[in-house]
């Protein structure tokens, strides 16, 4: 997030006889390499440039430093500079000029900005230079954007000085990758493709996997690096830097759900595959998946779809053209049948944003949603009973695919966020960031997926049915916050970065049986008011000990003290009458060091090594009083290579990148069906590899693509830790999986009118699955096409999902079940249950843009 | 969806899923463990030692005993992985087992059913009704899925027959097991007619640890041996109070006959198991 500002001011000599002195033709502006924060205050470099007889840079010196990272970059930047020699008359001649460079601080994040062109020398009489697109400095796994030249005024009067100035407009830079498998993912262009929600867009990074068994509105399974992440267990998943995990979720602990946020709003994903960072914090054993919010196209869009199954979907996006990408306002309204019984949805969502500036040096961003959902769900059905067409509807294999058992299956959700996020420049590039957030969240989730089997009734009563009713209302408070001193050591600006958390939440967690026959509950599996106090804080520190090499370390450390009120204890004991509640305390730390390697191999190819601990805490449900509260430890390891192309006159960009990783995780947990959240199961281990690359070519084409390989296994016990590929592959884990999105976009005339148009795929293979009894499932192949078509204001869009209307499983289970009925003889053999995947599916929608500006376009 | 349509989106499945199968299969079976098998579910009555037709056999009181009919309900049967708490224990000498069981009994110190079969490795997860005097070959009930393995025990429930057999259930009239014959010791003759009821708990329907040795794989039978000749076990018939003019007596269940043969038909002496592979 950086706006360099290059004036170049060239000097000509004067002489008895007329010089004419040199012209600028090309002048790419420097590009800091992403590790190098952007200065917070203007620096400058004086360059000393020898422009040779054919116009070309022979030579540069510096004059005044800037520091090292600064004169690189302008150096690096001049020797590609090309003039129009001097002349002495009509002779060429070589002349030496001073050149000033400054680096201008970005005036705001990750926005684009408009700085006032500094230019020297008296204005007009110049000759006009366009200037070039940027250079490709840019480290090769940066994955943001690299700057972009704006516009260029040279200016070079015959009276006087000849000069001309370079006005260089921002964008920001991602943050430096810190892995391979560090992704910063602009949606762009890739917003074209279809998709059901947010949720879906972390399909852009490799190897992901989402699955639902809950219902539209229920959190997606995230299957990531070969671990099956569950609703959020294994991965942390943040909001604009509000974390969306929830402690002891009655589904499961670390439940996140992210089908709230609204996809026109998203700008940009951050997915961290691996621990390597050490601002990841709980949760992160897979990775961080970070949502950044942003309205690129201002003024107001509206649209409204309707589709197949009765959906509709109506979206209301606002930005007023006078404030920043930051500030924006989304509405949206989501309502459908589903895709068979009993999978009705509604909800509805309110998201908006504020920048202020307060000062030069200080903003404020106020982040607010709201978010409330219902939703129903089939749940998920027997294989055996779909094979032999037992399932109470008709006996099509259709109508028995898409069937349920239960109709009492489904939930609600509210969510409400308030956030206040600081950001202060300092002194010498220095900044400073702080951010508070508050958290209110309440959802009650109904599922039944063994039937008939868990009731031990009293008497002789018939089993009265395993659906089971989590129910979790939690308020959460939390800091956040980082610090970047404005020091250089060894050369290096900007080396250390000192962050918090502070976080506290306040849970009730209830787990109950609720009856087949009118849904009332008749036991309480457990009912826990928890309250959880994580104190975290991470220093890393960047290094540079040969232009090639730059090394990053840090270490994080976390601590937790857990409140538990368990409202579920007996009556009585064996001593007599008691109260039913008993209070526990436990209290958890844990130090995570994180540490990478990069090796710059050639300017666009870089080898980058990780390695790193994380943690994550434990379900507070399960501890005991005074326990040193036990945390599930993952350590992880990646080599790979990054190489990106981009700029020097280029009009596309390419960037690819591979990396192999190994994962053991200390305490792993998987779906128990009896208490329908996931149980501990114990270590587990992942070897895995994965290729991505992404290609743009100048906001026509964007295309995106990704396999991934990864192998799970519960280690043989007592094997070495170093055997990562012994032991029981885990199932349900995809082995392989394929990604690809792409979008088209251009113009065409239609009777005399421009129509804007654009095509939009997606694609996911997922490899056969590793099941039970050493089988595989069968290979997943989705497409997904969307096709838009814009005149003035109006759009027309269709979307098909599913293209292929291929019958596909979402999600696969294996365990012992009796749907039968309470007096049936239940099976004790464990077979194959699934929830079914969407058909094809058909969605129209017509938007309206209010307020565009010219050049905005599909 | 038009066929040609259907045909190329075959083809292209077929195709893309074959190279993924392919390519993951080269590295050979999934390696979670295990194989999925499915093998054939059968019953048949056992004939008792020395005998040639179903029904007929001596009690060790010295009865002879002809059932005329018998008909039960019987199911699910699930095969465990475990062998029976009661199989004889090869290794050790009766006399030293004895010993030892009784100097350091086996705890039994929570409440429930003891005996972890361990992994189920079949069932017939359905209840079928069963004519206890259908000789000759088995009958085969249908395929069920199952994972390839040793089964060493196998249990199955006696319930009353539920709704959902119809017809056939309806003929027992709620009971578990109807049996008609005759006893006959000397000049002693006793026809009777008794009915077993096995009501919940399920604790009290359950027949566990019958021990067998199945080497459970692809297309093999297994087949349940019902064994009336061990129900009569330590039953007195001479006992009973016959009707006068020589009708069947019912064995009612405050009778010794029936609650010998209440204990006896749960017994895991009531039941066999036999395992034939595939020829």
């Amino acid at each position: 997030m950086w706006i360099p500002t290059l004036v170049l001011c060239v000097l000509s000599a004067t002489a008895e006889v007329p010089v004419t002195p040199p012209v600028p033709l090309e002048a790419p502006p420097p590009v800091l390499p992403a590790h190098v924060p952007p200065p917070e205050i203007p620096a400058t470099v004086l360059l000393r440039v020898t422009i040779d007889t054919a116009g070309e840079v022979s030579h540069v010196e510096v004059r005044q430093t800037a520091g090292v990272h600064f004169d690189r970059a302008a150096m690096a930047a001049a020797v590609k500079w090309r003039f129009q020699p001097a002349r002495r008359g009509d002779v060429p001649i070589e002349v030496r000029v001073d050149v000033p460079v400054t680096f201008v601080p970005p005036v705001h994040g990750h926005h684009l900005e408009t700085v006032e062109a500094s230019g020297h020398g008296p204005p007009g009489g110049g000759a006009e230079m366009e200037a070039p697109p940027p250079a490709s400095d840019a480290p090769v796994m940066d994955g943001g954007t690299a700057p972009a030249v704006a516009e260029a005024a040279p200016d070079a009067g015959a009276s006087g000085p000849p000069s001309f100035s370079t006005t260089v407009r921002g964008v920001a830079s991602a943050p430096p990758p810190v892995a391979v498998g560090d992704f910063h993912i602009p949606v762009g262009q890739l917003a074209d493709v279809p998709r059901r929600s947010a949720s879906e867009l972390m399909l852009l990074a490799p190897g992901v996997m989402l699955a639902n068994h809950g219902g539209e509105g229920h959190a997606e399974t995230i299957f990531i690096r070969g671990m099956d992440a569950g609703e959020g267990k294994d991965v942390e998943l943040r909001l604009n830097g509000v974390p969306l995990n929830e402690v002891s979720h009655a589904h499961g602990h670390g439940y996140a759900d992210t089908y709230f946020i609204i996809p026109e709003l998203v700008e940009s994903l951050r997915v961290t595959e691996g621990p390597y960072d050490p601002s990841q914090g709980d949760f992160a054993v897979a990775g961080t998946v970070e949502y950044q919010l942003g309205l690129a196209r201002r003024g107001l869009m509206a649209s409204a779809s309707y589709g197949s199954f009765a959906t509709r979907r109506l979206a209301l996006v606002w930005g007023p053209p006078e404030a920043s990408e930051a500030t924006f306002v989304g509405l949206l309204l989501r309502q459908g049948h589903g895709f068979g019984p009993n999978r009705a949805h509604s909800n509805a969502g309110a998201m908006a944003q504020v920048e202020l500036r307060l000062g030069d040096e200080t903003r404020l961003r106020l982040f607010g949603t709201s978010y409330g959902a219902r939703f129903s769900s089939a749940g998920v059905v027997r294989e055996t009973d779909v094979v032999d067409s037992r399932l109470p509807c008709d006996t099509d294999p259709d109508s028995q695919f898409f069937c349920l058992y239960d109709p009492n299956q489904g939930g609600a959700s509210q969510r409400h966020i308030l956030s206040a996020e600081l950001q202060s420049r300092l002194k010498r590039g220095g900044r400073f960031v702080q951010q508070g957030y508050v958290v209110l969240r309440q959802t009650r989730i109904r599922d039944n997926f063994t039937g008939f089997l868990q009731d031990t009734p009293p008497g002789e009563e018939a089993q009265r049915g395993d659906n089971t009713e989590g129910y979790y209302r939690g308020s959460t408070v939390g800091l956040r916050g980082r610090y970047t001193p404005g020091i250089t050591l060894l050369g290096q600006p900007q080396p250390l970065e000192l962050g918090y958390v502070a976080r506290f939440d306040d849970v009730r967690t209830r787990s109950r049986r609720l009856r087949d026959s009118g849904g009332a509950p008749y036991t309480t599996l457990f009912d826990n008011q928890v309250r959880t106090t994580h104190l975290g804080a991470y220093a890393s520190l960047r290094a540079a000990p040969r232009p090639w090499l730059t090394l990053r370390g840090g270490v994080r450390l976390d601590t937790f003290l857990f409140g538990v009120d368990d409202e579920n204890r007996p009556t009585s004991d064996r001593d007599g009458p008691r109260i039913p509640e008993e209070s526990l305390e436990a209290y958890g730390f844990f130090a995570s060091p994180r540490a990478s390697a990069e090796v710059r191999l050639s300017p666009r190819l870089t080898w980058l090594t990780s390695v790193g601990l994380g943690a994550r805490s434990s379900d507070a449900a399960a501890l005991s009083d005074a326990e040193l509260a036990p945390y599930a430890r993952v350590a992880s390891g990646e080599t790979g290579l990054g190489w990106r192309l981009e700029g020097e006159g280029r009009p596309y960009t390419l960037e690819a990148r591979g990396a192999f990783f190994a994962t053991r995780v200390s305490q792993d947990f998987v779906f128990d069906e009896k208490l329908g959240r996931n149980q501990p199961i114990g270590a587990s281990q992942r070897l895995g590899a994965f290729i991505s690359a992404r290609g743009t070519w100048a906001e026509r084409l964007d295309v995106q693509a990704s396999v991934a390989w990864a192998k799970a296994t519960l280690p043989v016990p007592g094997a070495s830790a170093w055997k990562l590929w012994d032991g029981t592959v885990m199932p349900y884990i995809p082995q392989l999986l394929g990604r690809l999105d792409a979008s088209l976009r251009g113009t065409a005339g239609v009777a005399g009118e421009q129509l804007g148009w654009s095509l939009g795929l997606g694609h996911s293979a997922i490899g056969p699955k590793p099941l039970p009894l050493d089988r595989y499932s069968e290979s997943i192949f989705l497409f997904d096409v969307g096709a838009r078509a814009r005149w003035k204001a109006m759009e027309l869009g269709l979307a098909v999902e599913n293209l292929l209307d291929t019958r596909w499983r979402e999600s696969e289970f294996n365990y012992v079940s009796n749907f039968r009925g309470p007096d049936a003889p239940a099976s004790l053999l464990a077979t194959r249950h699934f929830s079914a995947g969407a058909p094809r599916t058909f969605t129209g929608t017509l938007t309206v843009y209010l307020d565009l500006q010219e050049e905005d376009s599909p | 969806m038009t066929s040609a349509l259907r045909s190329t989106r075959r083809a292209f499945t077929l195709m893309l899923g074959s190279a993924l199968v392919g390519g993951v299969s080269a590295c050979g079976l999934s390696g979670t463990g295990g194989r999925a098998i499915t093998f054939r579910m059968g019953l048949r009555t056992a004939l008792a030692p020395g005998e040639t037709v179903p029904g007929e056999f001596t009690t060790d009181t010295g009865w002879r005993v002809r059932l005329s009919s018998g008909l039960m309900v019987l199911g699910p049967i699930y095969l465990f992985e475990n062998a029976s708490p009661l199989q004889a224990q090869a290794a050790a000498p009766r006399v030293f087992q004895r010993l030892g069981e009784w100097l350091l009994p086996t705890a039994r110190a929570h409440e429930g059913d003891f005996f972890s079969g361990g992994r189920v490795l079949g069932e017939w997860d359905r209840e079928v009704v069963f004519d206890l005097m259908a000789g000759g070959e088995p009958r085969v009930l249908g395929r069920s899925p199952g994972i390839a393995g040793v089964a060493r025990s196998f249990s199955l429930l006696l319930q009353p027959p539920s709704r959902a057999l119809g017809a056939e259930g309806a003929a027992l009239q709620g009971r578990s097991v109807v049996l008609e014959g005759a006893a006959f010791r000397q000049e002693q003759r006793v026809p009777f007619r008794v009915a077993l009821d096995f009501p919940p708990p399920l604790e009290l329907q359950r027949v566990d640890f019958v021990p067998i040795e199945a080497d459970l794989d692809d297309e093999g039978l297994f087949v349940v041996e019902v064994q009336p000749h061990r129900w009569f076990e330590g039953a007195h018939f001479d006992r009973l109070t016959l009707p006068p003019g020589g009708a069947a007596v019912d064995i009612t269940p405050e009778t010794q006959v029936h609650r010998a043969l209440s204990v006896n038909v749960r017994r895991h002496t009531a039941f066999a198991g036999t395992w034939q592979p595939i020829a």
